[in-house]
């Protein structure tokens, strides 16, 4: 089906630039008709849209002598050089019009090839700007085609007289010169796209549609015919772009062309079919765009944009030698199936999925086959072992990137509990100015917590800002628990520093903030781990407001075991954000880990069993 | 490969249209596909070479058709054979083999809907005594002068598969 103009509708297509802005360029089309008696009918023109008005175009003549077809090439009035092939045309019959401007003073023009003239008048044409299929190509009067046209196609070079030959005979444009054809519309039904240069043309005044012209198209085993100028394979990632762009148009074959376009789409990722395997090498350096390219060849995703969590979801199904894939991955879906070897990519790759049990507990250093916290945590084993024998310095040695990678996740952990805390606290009636200046004015350093560390190590002390950081954090949510009202409950249950905590915790169990209520008190239970909640406790117990008898505590030892009664009398959480089950499995190695420090740097004892036990 | 195997199919690109009263290119819904007139027998013509494991068993042509616009009434296809071969055919002259027909088939009640219909030939001169690795041409034309389904019939496309055991 071609597409059908009727002058009396005024109808046309109109691409609002020109695929070539001049010489030398070819124009080829096939067009007839329907009306002898109206002249100047115009099935393809290039132009301008602006002053002056001046272009190159073909028409149906009607009342110039012998009705010739025209091809004209028009830069003003003094500029006005026709080439007429006379007498050839009759209606309702599809000719095959080019009009070959090699330069501005060499044209040619064909009807049916074996018609044809030369011009070699100088013409001085601007610079093109409008193209129209079914009226001429300047402003004015657009003097419409009352017929068919079809396959118009542009070139940005002058065919040969063989080449006019071949598309005269009935083969498709892609039949010649591939890599110089710049615009070609076949205009089969209402589709006007063009499938090489990608130009959109704009119908006007709804033009239909009518039978299509004889015309031969490359055919699923036809790909690769040698064209007149050459091999097409001599310029394939070009041909073949423009083949995949007809299978756009559903113009190809299936298979074939669909291969074609599956390889042209590697080629453009700069993908080699070898990557193209599920194995991704270490040396190779892959990035978002080019995973997601490569997924798509892979044919594991239908769609054709892919989040970064979903690339990270199919590549983390592989192997992942280099760490800085992981890194580069970013938030991957740690499967169990995914071998992270070092836990600095864990760390790099910042907070692992929830469903990561056995991530987490290589990132806790947990020795291969590890099956629960209670085998303990290597890394815990190693700075027991380093903390034991040593001196500061053989504290220095100790790496505590687990650590980090620990608190880096409990700090993560008791983040969100502060912003549950907060969440609480503007849901009362506590004034939220008041609480937000209270967050902002979190001091996260360990100097400014009062603490004074005198190891030497960097890392520990690291570690220990880092303890401070998750620490203090918790410490803060608590105090805005307390400034939210509830010193009354803590001030009257004063007879210990526990029951103060227990009071806290019982008071938001009984709030009726309900989840978010109970994650808050889960906050307490971090504290605990993090040993700071010993330190707040004891200063609570010196500033003697809470305690009968504050004298001695702070070298008291601090049992506890007594928190586990509050503990276990917390609902277990199971919902919400936060799987407190890992929360508790990290947090008890945690607290191996803090209690040598605690013992080590602050003389401070603590309980050396597991405090509750969650089941 | 045997009785029943796929040997060849054509898609609408892969037409070489006769000179006169040739099926047209269309697209629907951007399947591509070729138009045959309802008023005048119109054709399409596919060239191929008959692959190797062609074991001389006959073959049967599948067409994949679906109707413009009719829901009732028949189409009647004809099919035929031209071998070129090895210096078996002047090829300056055509010389299809007389058609098979495949006829009075009810066009399906949706228009959208692609019927598949076949034609069968046994080896030898009633597919033209075309031979594996030989090059042949086959001809797909619409009987619209018999058949009475209105409007176009659409080609979409043409499988030829060695005849069943």
């Amino acid at each position: 089906m071609a597409r059908l103009f009727d002058n009396a509708s005024s109808e046309y297509l109109e691409y609002a630039g020109a695929p070539v802005t001049g010489p030398p360029f070819t124009m080829s089309c096939w067009a007839y008709s329907v009306e002898d008696g109206l002249s100047n009918q115009h099935p393809f023109a290039l132009g301008r849209a602006a002053t002056p008005y001046e272009g190159y175009q073909i028409s149906f003549q009607t009342t110039l002598p012998n009705d010739p077809i025209r091809f004209l090439a028009y830069g003003g009035a003094a500029e006005n050089f026709a080439i007429d092939i006379n007498s050839v045309w009759t209606i309702n019959t599809w000719y095959h019009l080019c009009f070959v401007v090699a330069a501005r003073d060499n044209r040619a023009a064909y009807v049916n090839y074996s018609n044809s003239n030369t011009d070699a008048n100088t013409e001085t044409i601007d610079t093109l700007t409008q193209m129209r299929v079914g009226a001429r190509g300047w402003a004015g009067a657009l003097h419409y085609l009352s017929g068919g046209a079809a396959e118009p196609a542009i070139w940005n070079v002058a065919l040969t007289d063989a080449e006019v030959a071949i598309l005269a005979k009935g083969y498709s444009p892609l039949f010649v010169r591939p890599e110089s054809l710049v615009f070609y519309a076949p205009l089969i039904q209402d589709e006007d796209r063009d499938i090489v240069g990608g130009i959109a043309l704009t119908d006007y005044n709804t033009p239909t549609v009518a039978a299509h012209p004889r015309i031969i198209y490359p055919g699923q085993v036809q790909i690769g015919i040698t064209g007149v100028s050459g091999p097409v394979h001599e310029t394939a990632s070009v041909d073949l772009a423009r083949i995949v762009a007809l299978l756009e148009s559903g113009i190809a074959s299936g298979n074939a062309v669909g291969n074609l376009g599956r390889a042209v789409g590697v080629a453009e990722m700069a993908l080699s079919a070898t990557i193209s395997s599920i194995l991704i090498s270490r040396g190779l350096d892959i990035d978002v765009v080019s995973v997601a390219a490569l997924v798509r060849v892979l044919g594991l995703s239908r769609e054709s944009g892919l989040s970064t969590e979903a690339i990270a979801s199919v590549v983390a199904s592989y192997i992942l030698s280099r760490q800085s894939t992981a890194a580069t991955i970013g938030l991957a879906t740690a499967g169990s199936a995914l071998p992270l070897a070092r836990t600095d990519d864990v760390e790099e790759i910042g907070q692992a999925s929830a469903s990561a049990d056995h991530s987490l507990s290589r990132v806790l250093g947990v020795a291969e086959g590890a099956g629960g916290a209670a085998q303990g945590s290597l890394l815990a084993q190693r700075v027991l072992g380093d903390a034991e024998s040593g001196s500061a310095a053989g504290l220095a040695n100790v790496t505590l990137a687990g650590v980090r990678d620990i608190a880096i996740f409990t700090g993560q952990v008791v983040s969100e509990l502060l912003s549950l805390a907060y969440a609480v606290a503007t849901s009362q009636s506590a004034a939220a100015d008041s609480v937000a200046s209270r967050l902002e004015q979190l001091d996260l350093s360990v100097s400014s917590h009062g603490q004074s560390v005198s190891i030497s190590s960097v890392s520990l002390e690291s570690a220990l800002a880092l303890l401070a950081t998750t620490g203090q954090a918790v410490l803060e949510a608590l105090e805005l628990a307390r400034f939210d009202g509830l010193s009354d409950s803590a001030s009257s249950g004063a007879a210990s520093p526990m029951s103060l905590v227990k009071g806290i915790g019982e008071s938001f169990q009984s709030a009726a903030s309900g989840f978010a209520a109970l994650h808050l008190s889960r906050a307490e239970e971090a504290l605990l781990y993090t040993g700071q909640i010993v330190n707040k406790i004891l200063e609570l117990a010196k500033s003697g407001n809470l305690v009968a008898s504050a004298s001695g505590i702070a070298n008291a030892a601090v049992d506890l075991d007594q928190f586990a009664e509050l503990l276990q009398s917390v609902a277990a959480a199971r919902e919400g954000s936060i799987d407190l089950d890992r929360v508790d499995t990290l947090l008890a190695q945690y607290y191996e880990l803090v209690g040598v420090v605690m013992r080590k740097c602050f003389g401070i004892k603590v309980g050396s069993r597991q405090p509750f036990d969650i089941v | 490969m045997a009785a029943g195997d796929t040997l060849l199919t054509f898609h609408p690109y892969s037409n070489e249209p006769p000179a006169a009263n040739y099926a047209t290119l269309d697209l629907r819904n951007l399947h591509p596909c070729l138009d045959f007139d309802a008023a005048t027998n119109e054709s399409g013509v596919f060239s191929a070479v008959m692959p190797r494991h062609y074991a001389a068993g006959g073959v049967t042509v599948y067409l994949h058709y679906a109707m413009s616009s009719a829901v009732a009434d028949t189409v009647d296809w004809d099919v035929a054979f031209e071998r070129i071969g090895d210096q078996q055919l002047d090829i300056d002259a055509d010389s299809f083999a007389d058609v098979n027909s495949v006829n009075d088939t009810t066009v399906p009640g949706t228009s959208g809907n692609v019927d598949v219909v076949s034609v069968a030939f046994t080896d030898g001169a009633d597919m033209d005594s075309v031979a594996a690795g030989e090059l042949f041409r086959l001809k797909v034309t619409r009987d619209a002068a018999s058949d009475d389904a209105a409007g176009d019939a659409e080609l979409y496309a043409v499988e030829i598969r060695e005849t069943p055991a």
